[in-house]
């Protein structure tokens, strides 16, 4: 892992990926902002992880299980309330599927 | 010195001082100061009021929950009440009001708390200094041109103000401790684990902790050991049963001490810790010892960290899409415009470039290098501290590295900012418990952190008040 420089190209693709546009100045400084962090994190490369197990869990907690007793949840005007659009019991979204 | 909340439970109880008087007290408070330190959002009055009044009732009637029936709590605007609005400091999330209250609120209602306000936080609680926030800059009580800390400076800076007593905050990689050693105050951030999460809106879940603030550490222990439990809401909670503090002596503790993290640490920081040290040597630990500690993979904590973090944030705020809460961005012509338009619009510069940094972590091509990598040196970070603590009993370094900066200082380098973590982070990525107690200090507090094993939130707490009973905070001087 060298010291690989992100294009502004790259980091507009990155952002298309989590569903954010990013462009004109604000790319500028994202991109600019990303070669430093990625240029202070990259020394982890040097760490040696032979035959080390990644963590992914600090105390080594088995899964909970529980009952399966079905019990009160959200009720429907509750969501409602939250939702920007909600018809009928269900969240509004523009037309996904051209009427073909 | 004497418990704040055990006299306040006292005079509620007597009848000196009825809970609506009490909350009252903090109205005026914050109604005097907070246009200047800006540490609540919103307050929330009537809410708070209209439970204040069932308190007072409660008393009089002599059905009290507990001896606490009716002391205000503060509450984090990432920490969801009932009712009451909550958005994470984010304009994604304005406007949204929770249907359910967090597990933490829950139990403190049970014994008679008052939950009060949203306070202000880095959106997300992404930052170190409160300026991420969406809609305001908390300001430092003891200095109102410098930051708080953060992100749970509204928490911190509303204890050090003196508008109440307790208020909870939440912990990812420093966001109790740091704004906790800023404004002079206690903060925990407990075990991984041993807090229920649920109700608390998800930053990093293998990392996020809440916890409480308030002036002493005896306090402190109070409000977590009402908070903590097992909540079958939350998988990653703990059971009871594996709960287990350590017994010890306090005389013949064994100290451990990086030195090798001091060569970073501002002269004044510096000044603090090694007084704190030689008051525990020649007081406390009569029969114990101070020793150096070497935790080698810990230089690479803000590099791990920065990486675990921003990976598990990509995730987590991926459910922010404009379609089920939050704010939906107008015009959008199809279900991909709503989704980017009301994601660039709601999510402020941090959070985006915690997100990016997360996904590229997280994209094919890069997994193994970036986040596989941090996830096995994660490993190493605590396997140094359990090996560490076969042989110590504590290990102490100051919280922060400098007293606090000034608001802007550090705002346009991110990598400066991500630095100010640098002696907090190892406690989150190992799940260790961690504390942050005012050291002596001037002018500008300075915050001493103690870390110790799993479960040993007790023996944290029983030496921060013996280091807070020798170095009383000096308190703010506010008009």
């Amino acid at each position: 892992m060298s010291q690989k420089t992100v294009t502004r190209d790259e980091v507009a693709h990155i952002a298309h990926l989590a569903k954010l546009n990013i462009e004109g100045g604000e790319l500028e400084k994202l991109t600019e902002d990303f070669n430093q962090i990625l240029g202070y994190v990259a020394q982890i490369a040097s760490v040696n992880t032979d035959n080390v197990q990644s963590l992914t869990h600090v105390l080594d907690l088995k899964n909970v299980m529980r009952e399966d007793v079905p019990e009160q949840s959200l009720n429907i005007e509750d969501i409602k309330k939250m939702a920007p659009e909600f018809n009928a019991g269900y969240f509004v979204v523009p037309r996904i599927i051209d009427a073909g | 010195m004497e418990s704040e909340l055990k006299s306040l439970a006292k005079k509620l109880q007597n009848k000196e001082i009825s809970p609506v008087e009490l909350l009252q007290k903090s109205l005026n408070k914050i109604d005097l100061l907070d246009s200047k330190i800006n540490a609540f959002i919103n307050v929330d009055r009537e809410q708070a009021l209209e439970a204040a009044r069932d308190s007072e009732k409660r008393i009089q009637t002599g059905k009290s929950l507990s001896e606490y029936d009716g002391i205000p709590v503060g509450i984090k605007d990432n920490i969801v009440v009932s009712g009451r609005a909550s958005c994470c400091a984010s304009k994604i999330l304005e406007g949204f009001v929770s249907p359910y209250s967090a597990t933490v609120i829950e139990k403190l209602v049970a014994k008679g708390f008052i939950p009060m306000g949203r306070l202000n936080m880095d959106e997300f609680a992404m930052g170190s200094s409160t300026e991420n926030s969406a809609f305001k800059t908390t300001r430092n009580p003891y200095d109102l041109q410098r930051a708080p800390g953060g992100s749970s400076g509204g928490s911190a800076a509303a204890i050090a103000a003196d508008y109440l007593p307790v208020t909870l905050g939440s912990d990812t990689g420093g966001s109790i401790r740091q704004p906790a050693a800023f404004t002079g105050i206690a903060g925990m951030k407990p075990t991984y684990g041993t807090v229920s999460r649920y109700g608390l809106i998800a930053f990093a879940s293998s990392l996020d902790q809440i916890g409480p603030f308030t002036r002493l550490a005896s306090d402190n222990e109070i409000i977590y050991n009402i908070i903590r439990g097992s909540d079958p809401k939350d998988s990653t909670c703990l059971p009871d049963a594996s709960y287990k503090p350590p017994a010890y002596d306090i005389k013949s503790l064994k100290i451990g001490v990086p030195e090798e993290f001091m060569e970073n640490v501002s002269p004044e920081v510096k000044k603090s810790f090694y007084e704190t040290l030689d008051f525990l040597k020649r007081e406390v630990i009569t029969n114990g010892e101070i020793v150096n500690v070497e935790l080698p993979h810990q230089k690479y904590g803000i590099a791990v960290y920065y990486l675990i973090a921003t990976s598990e944030a990509s995730a987590n705020l991926a459910r922010f899409d404009g379609v089920r809460y939050g704010r939906r961005a107008q015009n959008a012509k199809d279900l991909n415009d709503i989704y980017e338009m009301s994601r660039t619009r709601g999510f402020g510069s941090e959070v985006k470039r915690r997100i990016l940094l997360g996904t590229y972590a997280l994209s094919s091509g890069y997994y193994d290098a970036f986040y596989g990598k941090a996830q096995k040196t994660r490993a190493l970070i605590q396997q140094d501290y359990l090996k560490a603590f076969e042989k110590l009993d504590l290990i102490m370094m100051p919280t922060a590295p400098s007293v606090p900066f000034k608001i802007g200082e550090k705002t346009t380098n991110p990598v400066e900012m991500y630095l100010s973590d640098v002696l907090t982070v190892g406690a989150s990525l190992a799940g260790i418990p961690a504390i942050s107690v005012p050291g002596p200090f001037e002018n500008l507090p300075v915050g001493i952190q103690l870390q110790g094993n799993y479960f040993s939130e007790n023996l944290l707490y029983d030496v921060s008040q013996k280091i807070q009973n020798a170095f009383p905070a000096k308190r703010p001087a506010l008009q």
